[in-house]
C-alpha cells in the first residue's frame, strides 16, 4: 500500500475507537498476548472485560483449533486466517475467519441457525441440555462453545461462508457484544459482517500481519511488541532481522504515544505491518499531529532522507553526544535510527485537517 | 561508599545491579521505557558519585536485547562515565553481550567501541 493511501484507510475505521486486525501465525502461545491487548485498552465497561476476555479467547482458539489450514496448508497456503477485535461506541466485536472443509459447512450452518433466533432463556436451556446430553461432534466440541458465546455476548452471532473452491470455504464468524446497559438499536452496517469481509479481502491482498488503531499507551505498545515478537519467533529463528524490526516498531509506536495530537481525549493512532516478501516487512504508523509540530517533523525527515550512510552515521553520533535537555520525550535519534535500519527512505504523507492539526503517515520497509 | 543500587527487571526495563564497593555494574533484559531519562537518571547520578571515588577496577556488563533509541542514548552516557574513569587512570572492563545472529545489538556494541576511547569486549551469548 502506498503511503498516500493511508488517510483513506484511517477514515474507514473512523467509528472504531479500538481495532486490532491480526493475520499472522495462529498458535496457543499468542492467546494471552491477545487477551492482554484487550486488558490494556480503555474501552468497554470494566465488568464486561471478563466476558470479553472469554469471547476473545474462544474466537482466537477456534482459529487455532479448527482452521483447515492446519492440516491442508499446501492446498490453501494463500488463504490467511484473520482475528479481529474492535470497540465502537456502546458495542464491541470479535471476529474470526478461517478456512474449513466444505463438507463441514452444512453441519456448522445448521448449528448456527439453530441458535440464531433463541432468546436468552432458550439459550440457557439449550446450554444445560447439551451439558447433560453431551452431544459431541467428531471435532471434539459439544456445540457448547457456540451456545455459550451467543449467551455471553447477548446477541446472536453473525456468520458467512465464502466458497473458496478446492473443497474449502472461508468461515466468517462475528460476535457482537453490546454494553450491558446499552439500549441502542445498532444499525445494520455496525453489526453485519460486511465490513469484516471487505476488510479481509483488502488486507489478505496486502499480506497484512497486524493492524491496530486506538490509543497507544505504553501498556498497549508492550503487548503489541510482544505479539509481533512472538509471531516472528514462531516464524523464524533469525534473531538479527527480528531485533531490527522490533527496534523500529518500538520507535514508531512510541512516536505515536509521544507526539500524537489528542482527539476525543485520546492519543489516537494506527499502525500496520504488511509482509513484502519473506521476512521483509513494511511498517506504517498514522496519527494526527499538531500543526506547530508538523514542520519540525517534516524538515527532520527531509534532512535525514537526503543523507547517505556516512552522513547518517555522523548525525547519529552527533545526536548521541548532544545534551538536548528534553530527553524525557525521546532521544532525538529515533528518526535517524529508523532510516539507518530500514531499506530506502522514510516515506511520509501529511494532510491538513483543520487549523489545529494535520494527519501524518510514516512508512518504512525493513 | 554507598550500598548496592538494584532495580528489578520489568517487561519494559532491564535489571540493574550496581555495586560500588566491588566496582560492578550489570544491565540485563529489555529496555524500552517511555521515559528513558527517568529510568536511567538515578543510575547515572550514582555513577557520577562513584566517579569521585572509584575502585581501581570497574567491571561492566551490558546484556540488553530489545531496546528503544532513548535507552541507547542513556547507555551511551553511562559508558561515557566509564571512559572518564579510564582517563583518570582506572581500569575498566566492559562486556557487551549479544545473542547469536543479533546484528543490531552487535552493531551497537561496535559503534560505541568506535565512538569512545575505551575497549569493549563483544561477547556472543
Amino acid at each position: 500500500m502506498d503511503v498516500t493511501e493511508n488517510y483513506n484507510l484511517y477514515l474507514k475505521f473512523d467509528e472504531d475507537l479500538f481495532l486490532l486486525v491480526y493475520m499472522g501465525e495462529f498458535n496457543d502461545n499468542l492467546t494471552p498476548i491477545i487477551t492482554g491487548i484487550n486488558s490494556s485498552t480503555k474501552f468497554g465497561e470494566i465488568n464486561s472485560k471478563k466476558r470479553l476476555t472469554y469471547l476473545i479467547t474462544e474466537c482466537f482458539q477456534n482459529i487455532v483449533r479448527h482452521s483447515a489450514k492446519k492440516h491442508n496448508s499446501d492446498l490453501i497456503s494463500d488463504v490467511p486466517e484473520m482475528f479481529v477485535f474492535k470497540a465502537k461506541e456502546n458495542i464491541q466485536q470479535v471476529i474470526s475467519t478461517n478456512a474449513i472443509r466444505e463438507d463441514y459447512v452444512t453441519i456448522l450452518r445448521s448449528k448456527l441457525e439453530s441458535i440464531h433466533n433463541l432468546s436468552a432463556q432458550e439459550l440457557k436451556n439449550l446450554y444445560i441440555e447439551v451439558i447433560k446430553n453431551g452431544q459431541r461432534t467428531e471435532r471434539g466440541g459439544a456445540g457448547l462453545g457456540l451456545i455459550d458465546m451467543a449467551r455471553k455476548s447477548g446477541m446472536a452471532p453473525a456468520y458467512y461462508f465464502d466458497h473458496l473452491g478446492n473443497g474449502f470455504s472461508n468461515f466468517f464468524f462475528q460476535v457482537n457484544i453490546p454494553d450491558k446497559n446499552s439500549t441502542e438499536v445498532f444499525p445494520d452496517h455496525v453489526i453485519s459482517l460486511d465490513s469484516a469481509i471487505e476488510l479481509y479481502k483488502k488486507m489478505s491482498g496486502q499480506r497484512l500481519l497486524i493492524l491496530q488503531k486506538g490509543d497507544f499507551n505504553q501498556d498497549l505498545i508492550l503487548q503489541t511488541i510482544s505479539l509481533f515478537a512472538t509471531n516472528l519467533n514462531l516464524k523464524t529463528e533469525q534473531v538479527g532481522r527480528a531485533s531490527k524490526m522490533i527496534y523500529i516498531l518500538i520507535e514508531m509506536l512510541q512516536n505515536i504515544s509521544r507526539h500524537a495530537y489528542v482527539l476525543r481525549g485520546l492519543k489516537e493512532g494506527m499502525f500496520y505491518i504488511t509482509e513484502l516478501s519473506d521476512l521483509h516487512y513494511r511498517i506504517c504508523t498514522c496519527n494526527y499531529i499538531s500543526i506547530s509540530k508538523t514542520e519540525d517533523v517534516k524538515s527532520a525527515i527531509d534532512k535525514i532522507n537526503m543523507l547517505d550512510k556516512i552522513g547518517l552515521a555522523k548525525l547519529y553520533k552527533h545526536k548521541l553526544m548532544e545534551n538536548t535537555g528534553d530527553e524525557q520525550i525521546g532521544a532525538g535519534i529515533g528518526l535517524v535510527e529508523m532510516r539507518r535500519n530500514s531499506i530506502g527512505q522514510i516515506n511520509y504523507d501529511i494532510r491538513n485537517i483543520d487549523n489545529e492539526y494535520n494527519f501524518l503517515a510514516l512508512q518504512v520497509d525493513v | 561508599m554507598s550500598d548496592e543500587f538494584i532495580i528489578k527487571a520489568t517487561v519494559e526495563t532491564p535489571e540493574v545491579l550496581f555495586d560500588p564497593k566491588k566496582g560492578i555494574l550489570k544491565l540485563a533484559g529489555k529496555s524500552m521505557p517511555e521515559n528513558s531519562l527517568g529510568f536511567y537518571g538515578a543510575l547515572i547520578s550514582q555513577l557520577d558519585a562513584y566517579k569521585q571515588k572509584p575502585q581501581a577496577t570497574t567491571y561492566v556488563t551490558i546484556a540488553v536485547d530489545y531496546f528503544n533509541s532513548g535507552s541507547i542514548k542513556q547507555i551511551f552516557k553511562l559508558l561515557c562515565i566509564m571512559e572518564e574513569l579510564v582517563e583518570m587512570g582506572k581500569e575498566v572492563y566492559i562486556e557487551w553481550h549479544y545473542k547469536k545472529g543479533d546484528e543490531l545489538m552487535l552493531s551497537k556494541g561496535l559503534e560505541f567501541s568506535n565512538f569512545l576511547d575505551i575497549s569493549i569486549e563483544l561477547k556472543e551469548v
